[in-house]
């Protein structure tokens, strides 16, 4: 019965107006978001620039954050996600010579000689042409403002943490973000470090299956309530529901065929999806004497995304269920804002308790092996958490199926308007 | 084998709420009525029968069963709720081969089976038809042959003919008494034709308490020399409706044929030109529900 009724249940999913949306948002951000095959390229001895990187160093991370500080101050807009969206900042007055003291016992220097020495930061700037169009860019004069040495970075924290409860909460001068504004460039055997972990430990394949689970990850952490909730209310709404319960399949039948099936029509476009950019990944690693993994999407798409797509179904089916209505939308948006947005600007290697864990780069081995034990235990997190509602789904159901729970889905146990007796 | 369902003191509350009160029935092979008017209590019975909605009290037994045991008695029973419908975009065949799936039917069954069924229900060159696409008589047909699917022994059907044309009832109450011939078929409605037309056993709820439980003669004997006719003027007619319960009338230019029912302590003939005459179903029911009244307003 579990096998027939599972394939009834994709055949349903397939007349669904609803899952072609699914399926055209994904395709739509797939080649938005994602877009034409990035070739690595080999870093040269003598090249211009061997990308960025994450500073560790204390004095480099305070030197660049009061930069960051000072360049958004004078503007008086600051860049802030209190709420995981961004929102500019712009302070008043009383709040501008508070900031303005903190300046002042961080640098030791008046606001005049502060500007004078922006006014030469700014003279130093020369228009230049870029990929992006003409752009500002430094020529020589850096920016000749330090924090003063009698500041240990114990306390550059605690003054930093002011400074961004000063501004409304969400900078990049919470003392967990400062580390995300000290950009500093790779070496050239940095670069080859990276390349070389590329070739040998992601073998090309998996470190471009990375980028693709990273941008998925974003879509595909809100978009499968949508299908769950319109499966559970399709009953409600076909008024199917009473004919279904009274019949002799066990509930555990009826919502585990639905929610496989639900899952199974998920990810069947993104295996579609991701055949280009793996076998242009094979290609491109063939191409440079590498033999890549013909499976690193495959075990990327059920690693990491499987549990964003369990976790966001399983919201789905439980509140709809629990509640007869599309409540789980509501829940899994907000649960999708947080983890979306919770990451800052940190985008290559966020993991914590989000939902859809940051990757944004190709490579980068050393931050992945340094958050993989802690991107497992996310992910195992979020499938346990996925089966537990799962299970409650079906416990709902089978009360419902019982009378126990009004039949209609409302919370209240056993109570019914008497003009429906 | 016990081939009968019974009911013994069953309670079922809303809250406090109380809309089952001391159900006690017996309900053999063949149709039987369940009538009373909305809200009587009849889809709540006809729920717990169906394994939707538990007692709060009492016991039930299924052919022998007890209702508790609800995936014996589901295999056993098939259910038509009052508002059935199935997925819209599903064609006939695939509803049917859907809750065939549900119901524990294989393949080879299902596909020996349906058409049969859907030929039962004059629905067989509508297989292909999708479910948004029928009228409410054909979603009907298409509920009774789910609901027959896996060869019940007792069929559930609430409300059936609400909402259909003339035609399409006869159809579906003659449909029902075929179906009737070696099964237990609960017929819940308030329409009394309905019950007239097809059922010899009957029960007649009211405010959640079975008012009347017996064959169709009994209800019919109950009302004998109660029920009169007479001819009046259209001018009359207020007059007579203040005084008596109307059951039935017809217009014929200036006058009305009315049938209604005396009161009880009347003895003789209530007015000149009124004859006593044999009640019907309808009669005998508006009777019931009448005296009911009168005893409750006391």
């Amino acid at each position: 019965m579990f096998k027939t009724l599972f394939l009834k249940e994709c055949k349903q999913i397939l007349k669904s107006i609803s899952y072609y949306i699914f399926v055209a948002s994904i395709v739509l951000f797939f080649v938005t978001q994602i877009g034409e095959f990035d070739v690595l390229v080999k870093p040269q001895v003598g090249g211009d620039n061997y990308g960025f990187k994450y500073s560790d160093d204390e004095d480099v991370i305070m030197k660049q954050s009061l930069k960051e500080l000072i360049l958004e101050f004078d503007r008086n807009s600051f860049s802030t996600y209190p709420v995981g969206f961004y929102k500019e900042v712009i302070l008043n007055e009383t709040k501008q010579e508070e900031m303005e003291d903190i300046l002042n016992i961080l640098t030791g220097l008046s606001m005049d000689e502060i500007n004078k020495r922006l006014s030469r930061y700014y003279d130093g700037q020369i228009n230049v042409m870029t990929e992006y169009g003409y752009m500002m860019v430094q020529d020589g004069v850096e920016l000749d403002i330090q924090v003063l040495e009698s500041i240990s970075y114990d306390e550059y924290l605690v003054i930093m943490d002011n400074v961004d409860k000063l501004i409304g909460g969400g900078s990049s001068y919470h003392p967990k973000s400062l580390k995300n504004i000290a950009r500093v460039p790779r070496s050239y055997e940095e670069a080859m470090e990276d390349y070389n972990s590329i070739l040998k430990e992601d073998r090309v394949s998996a470190a471009y299956a990375r980028q693709f689970s990273d941008y998925m990850g974003i879509v595909l952490g809100v978009l499968p309530v949508f299908l769950a909730v319109t499966r559970g209310l399709r009953d409600k709404r076909a008024l199917t529901a009473e004919t279904i319960y009274s019949k002799k399949a066990s509930s555990w039948t009826i919502v585990l065929t639905r929610y496989f099936s639900t899952i199974l029509m998920i990810l069947v476009p993104l295996l579609i999806l991701s055949i280009s950019p793996s076998l242009q990944s094979l290609y491109f690693a063939d191409s440079i004497g590498v033999k890549g993994d013909a499976l690193a999407f495959v075990k990327y798409i059920m690693g990491w995304l499987l549990p964003t797509i369990l976790f966001a179904t399983s919201i789905g089916f439980f509140f709809t269920e629990l509640t007869g209505g599309p409540l789980g939308i509501l829940v899994q948006m907000a649960w999708w804002i947080v983890s979306v947005f919770i990451a800052g600007g940190n985008l290559v290697g966020y993991v914590g308790w989000s939902l859809v864990p940051r990757f944004n780069t190709v490579g980068k081995y050393s931050i992945y092996a340094s958050i993989y034990d802690e991107l497992v235990i996310n992910r195992m997190v979020y499938s346990i958490a996925s089966i537990v509602l799962l299970v409650l789904t079906v416990y709902i159901y089978s009360l419902k199926r019982k009378g126990v729970l009004n039949i209609s889905g409302k919370l209240l146990p056993n109570f019914k308007s008497k003009s429906k007796i | 084998m016990d081939t009968k369902i019974i009911l013994k003191d069953v309670n079922k509350y809303y809250g406090k709420y109380h809309a089952l009160k001391e159900i006690n029935l017996t309900i053999e092979k063949g149709m039987f009525g369940l009538l009373g008017r909305n809200g009587a209590g009849k889809t709540t019975l006809m729920k717990v029968l169906a394994t939707l909605l538990p007692a709060n009290s009492g016991e039930i037994y299924v052919y022998g069963m007890p209702i508790t045991q609800r995936d014996k008695i589901r295999s056993m029973t098939g259910y038509l709720p009052q508002d059935f419908s199935m997925y819209g975009n599903m064609t006939t065949y695939e509803a049917m081969d859907y809750i065939g799936v549900l119901s524990g039917l294989n393949r080879s069954k299902r596909k020996e089976i349906i058409p049969e069924l859907l030929e039962k229900v004059n629905l067989q060159n509508n297989q292909r038809t999708k479910v948004k696409a029928m009228s409410g008589g054909m979603r009907r047909r298409l509920g009774i042959a789910q609901a027959i699917l896996h060869d019940p022994k007792v069929l559930i059907v609430d409300e059936p003919t609400a909402g259909l044309d003339p035609e399409e009832r006869v159809r579906f109450r003659n449909l029902l008494s075929d179906i009737a011939e070696d099964r237990i078929v609960i017929l819940s409605t308030h329409i009394v034709g309905d019950v007239e037309a097809t059922c010899e056993n009957i029960a007649i709820m009211d405010m959640g308490s079975i008012i009347f439980k017996g064959t169709v003669s009994e209800l019919l004997y109950m009302a004998k020399d109660h029920i009169y006719s007479a001819e009046i003027s259209r001018i009359e007619l207020e007059d007579i409706k203040k005084q008596y319960m109307i059951t039935s009338m017809l217009s014929q230019g200036n006058h009305v044929n009315v049938r209604f029912i005396a009161n009880d302590d009347a003895i003789e003939i209530p007015f000149i030109g009124a004859i006593k005459c044999e009640p019907n179903v309808e009669d005998a029911y508006m009777y019931l529900m009448h005296k009911k009244e009168v005893k409750d307003n006391v």
